[in-house]
């Protein structure tokens, strides 16, 4: 989760998603389709992805796509529904607190070690070291009840834990494995009980897969139980997107990540397609709010007013990314407000906002100024998280406040600059860009709180600080009746767009393009990982 | 025919006059010191400049592992420093490593999490194969192209130099990527995904070898000009050899001096430098590990892989120059 996909490509072309050709939304198991006649059992699925973590598993989305493949996880998310998966059932305390969980009782490693309560309980350091942003999740610790019930404790309610949970981050290994495999071991073959085990991997090349034959504890949202239908998965790294599509026309790949964006309605065209919108924040603009001149609201207002967000978007994209107007939730996230009507195109509007602002004086070079001082913004982006078309997207907007007389610095940052924290102090920048994958409303919690453990928090990059929008939203958070819960997230949702604190700009997603022979391939509705478990190559 | 040697004439390896073995001896230890110096140099240099960078170690590789772009706080750094001993002052982090070296031990990635001497084994063998592959494939286009133009005149030497200049300067990406589309995209004649068997290295040879051919041949073409208005071509001929022969056996004899120096360099480059390659042709290698190590700053596999590429080179110009001395006998005496 978290952000993701260095240098990701956006490219999508509904804001849902989009379900591929071959396959419904049938229940669990459910057979018979002519597909399913022709079906051929074993083969090779090969699939070519942009980028290669350090590590399988880990605290980024593109290692949630490897883990998901070789981890299974407590419960499953099913388009809104959580549903059982290791965990059989469970329940809650009154205070919403501790949840108990009854685990299955026949679920193994591929070491041969025995999944149960001690398997969980080895697993929670192993989380709470390896993922940077586990603390966000409220989760504290597991205790064991018995052999196969455990209890898992928050500090704070989270009716989403369980989206957290169904999440590719929170898989298990092998408490046998990581009590000895060597951290090279952990690190390039982790051993879960999942449907494939890493057979090899290759650094620079790709990975093998082969399929857990034991394998007979799918979620029911899967389709099928029992082992994979392919019998090996090979997950080539190829970070050039046209060799990427290349290899899918050629026939050598059967499922291709983010095709470019040119032959995006020839991979409909020509393939199946998924799209995916991530959950979290969209990639949006975040204002400097604690100094500077967006620390009054007009100024923030007027800057968004003058921008025409969706027809960049659409001219940039090529129609292939949403426009997205929420600055802090994205449209797939649990309770997400819609806000694109906001904020329409009005140059008009802006200039009568600046001019109101005392921003009346102009510069030499035309820009408007105010007490001797150029109306300024400094932008820095990480080139590793916006890629070249969402640089273009940025000068464009640069382009179009200029005409209101704001002028922008955009300020490109290497990939060691951006990850050593280049520009992130409240003295560095006026606005921010950049986009966080999480499944749960309480983003908000995590990007709008002024201190996290008495420091400054650092995924706060609008520097906001307003303890009572803070208790609001824990608040809200809190709320344990969904209606209200609903309404209070959306209050907040419209107070932070009113107040143009971060406005959205486009939805950061994950886009595949599959071979006509390749059915039943379908994406996680968290954080859009791809499940081969249950796809099948059938007879041409 | 007997030729009458010119001096110039390659001369058999037994009939080189016996040098005295101590000299040998000096020569090689000379050799062996300039060595280890510059693979003391990489070392230091790469060390300063990896911790001059701006850049906290510690935060890139907080922030690398949950995909974050964000200050950290010293609470949050102060484990992580401790751990890798970037808490430790610059002086003793040098010396634990090169002692660590010293005892043949290269460290561990930390991004990576395992030894660097495994990431470099493992795509050592593709770089390597790939560079080599690439340097003779660039000498193939070359020798008949510069004995197909140059020395004939000033229209067809200023074809071949114009051919020459432009493939010098085509950039790897966009020849690998049009080689991509044509020869494995549209005539299905090569795979398209990388892979380091022999029909997967066909096409990233090509690439880094047309670019490369341009340089060598560019730097050969004025000394084989040169070389054909030398009286020993006109006193050849004279003797009746054919003008081909001349030019095979004399002349182009001299122009390959450059060459060969230019192809020390090149190696060098090739080792370190595929990384577009390998991107196109999603091809495992050095390059790209290079590449992302130093974006991390994760030193000691930077490292590493300098000291490998620092090694090969002093190894490789070392072969270079006897290569000189089997080319140029002259330089034989003055060893």
């Amino acid at each position: 989760m978290k952000r993701i996909a260095m240098t990701a490509r956006a490219t999508s072309k509904v804001a849902a998603i989009v379900l591929l050709a071959g396959w419904a939304p049938l229940p669990a198991f459910a057979t018979g389709s002519a597909d399913q006649d022709q079906r051929v059992d074993g083969g090779t699925i090969t699939y070519v992805h942009q980028q290669e973590p350090p590590c399988l598993w880990g605290g980024w989305v593109q290692q949630a796509y490897l883990a998901r493949q070789v981890f299974d996880y407590l419960v499953s998310y099913d388009n809104g529904q959580i549903r059982p998966w290791l965990a059989t059932d469970w329940s809650q305390s009154s205070d919403r607190k501790t949840i108990t969980f009854h685990l299955r009782k026949d679920v193994v490693f591929t070491d041969g070690t025995k999944f149960d309560a001690d398997a969980v309980i080895a697993n929670y350091p192993v989380w709470e070291k390896g993922i940077g942003w586990h603390g966000f999740t409220y989760m504290q610790g597991f205790t064991k009840v018995d052999d196969f019930t455990v209890e898992l404790h928050l500090s704070e309610p989270n009716p989403e834990i369980y989206n957290v949970l169904a999440n590719g981050h929170y898989g298990f290994q092998s408490p046998t494995s990581i009590a000895r495999n060597t951290s090279e071991q952990k690190c390039l073959a982790p051993v879960g009980t999942g449907p494939w085990r890493v057979e090899k991997w290759t650094r620079g090349a790709g990975i093998s897969f082969v399929r857990n034959d034991a394998y007979n504890w799918a979620p029911p949202n899967a389709h099928h139980n029992g082992r994979a239908y392919a019998q090996r998965l090979e997950w080539r790294f190829v970070p050039d997107a046209t060799t990427r599509w290349g290899a899918l026309v050629s026939g050598e790949a059967d499922v291709a990540y983010q095709p470019p964006s040119v032959q995006w309605k020839n991979a409909q065209r020509q393939f199946q397609t998924l799209s995916f919108v991530a959950t979290g924040r969209p990639q949006g603009l975040s204002f400097n709010v604690s100094r500077g001149p967006f620390t009054d609201q007009r100024v923030r207002q007027a800057f968004v007013d003058a921008v025409d967000r969706k027809k960049i978007v659409q001219a940039v994209f090529k129609g292939t990314v949403p426009f997205e107007g929420n600055g802090s939730l994205s449209k797939t996230t649990p309770l997400y407000l819609n806000v694109d009507d906001n904020y329409p195109f009005d140059p008009a509007k802006a200039n009568k906002l600046l001019d109101e602002a005392g921003w009346t004086a102009r510069d030499a070079n035309g820009y408007r100024a105010k007490d001797g001082k150029t109306l300024e913004a400094r932008l820095p982006f990480n080139q590793a998280i916006i890629d070249a078309e969402g640089a273009v997207a940025l000068q464009v907007i640069q382009d179009q406040v200029k005409n209101v007389g704001i002028k922008v610095d955009l300020i490109p940052l290497t990939q060691t600059e951006g990850f050593a924290g280049a520009y992130s102090k409240p003295g560095d920048k006026e606005i921010s860009f950049g986009y966080w994958v999480w499944p749960s409303p309480n983003i908000l919690d995590i990007v709008y709180n002024h201190q996290l453990k008495g420091q400054p928090n650092g995924n706060n990059t609008t520097f906001f600080n307003n303890p009572e929008i803070e208790e609001q939203i824990i608040d809200a958070q809190r709320e344990p009746d969904p209606k209200s819960r609903q309404q209070k997230f959306n209050t907040l949702q419209q107070w932070f767009t009113d107040q143009a604190v971060a406005v959205g700009v486009y939805n950061f997603t994950y886009n595949v393009a599959i071979a006509k022979n390749l059915k039943g391939l379908w994406q996680d509705q968290g954080n859009g990982l791809l499940n081969f478990y249950d796809a099948y190559f059938v007879k041409e | 025919m007997p030729v009458i040697s010119s001096g110039l004439d390659m001369v058999p390896a037994d009939d080189v006059q016996p040098r005295s073995s101590s000299n040998l001896t000096r020569r090689i230890l000379r050799r062996l010191g300039a060595t280890l110096f510059v693979l003391w140099g990489t070392v230091t240099i790469t060390f300063l400049v990896l911790s001059i960078l701006p850049g906290d170690r510690a935060t890139i590789l907080l922030n690398i592992r949950s995909g974050q772009a964000i200050e950290r706080t010293p609470e949050e750094l102060a484990p992580i420093n401790a751990a890798y001993g970037f808490d430790q002052p610059i002086a003793v982090q040098y010396i634990r490593y090169v002692s660590g070296l010293l005892h043949g031990d290269l460290g561990a990635s930390y991004e990576l999490q395992r030894p660097v001497l495994n990431i470099i084994s493992e795509q050592i063998a593709p770089t390597f194969t790939l560079a080599i592959a690439a340097l003779v494939l660039a000498w193939i286009f070359t020798i008949p192209w510069t004995l197909l133009t140059a020395g004939r005149g000033a229209r067809l030497g200023a074809f071949g130099s114009a051919a020459e200049t432009i493939l010098a300067g085509l950039p790897q990406y966009w020849v690998g990527i049009l080689l991509l589309i044509v020869f494995a995209i549209w005539l299905n004649w090569f795979p398209v995904i990388g892979g380091t068997g022999l029909v997967n290295t066909v096409l990233p040879t090509v690439t880094l070898a047309v670019p490369l051919a341009g340089f060598i041949g560019q730097s050969i073409r004025s000394e084989f000009d040169r070389a054909m208005r030398e009286p020993f071509v006109l006193s050849a001929r004279a003797r009746g050899m054919s003008a081909a022969g001349v030019r095979a056996r004399h002349v182009l004899r001299h122009a390959l001096i450059p060459g060969i120096t230019l192809s020390g360099w090149a190696i060098g480059h090739l080792l370190s430098g595929t990384v577009l390659v390998e991107a196109v042709f999603a091809r495992p290698g050095l390059g790209a590990v290079l590449v992302n190590a130093v974006n991390t700053k994760d030193f000691a596999l930077v490292s590493g892989i300098l000291i490998l590429n620092s090694f090969l080179y002093v190894l490789i110009n070392f072969i270079v120059d006897l290569i000189y001395l089997v080319v140029d006998p002259r330089l034989r005496d003055k060893a």
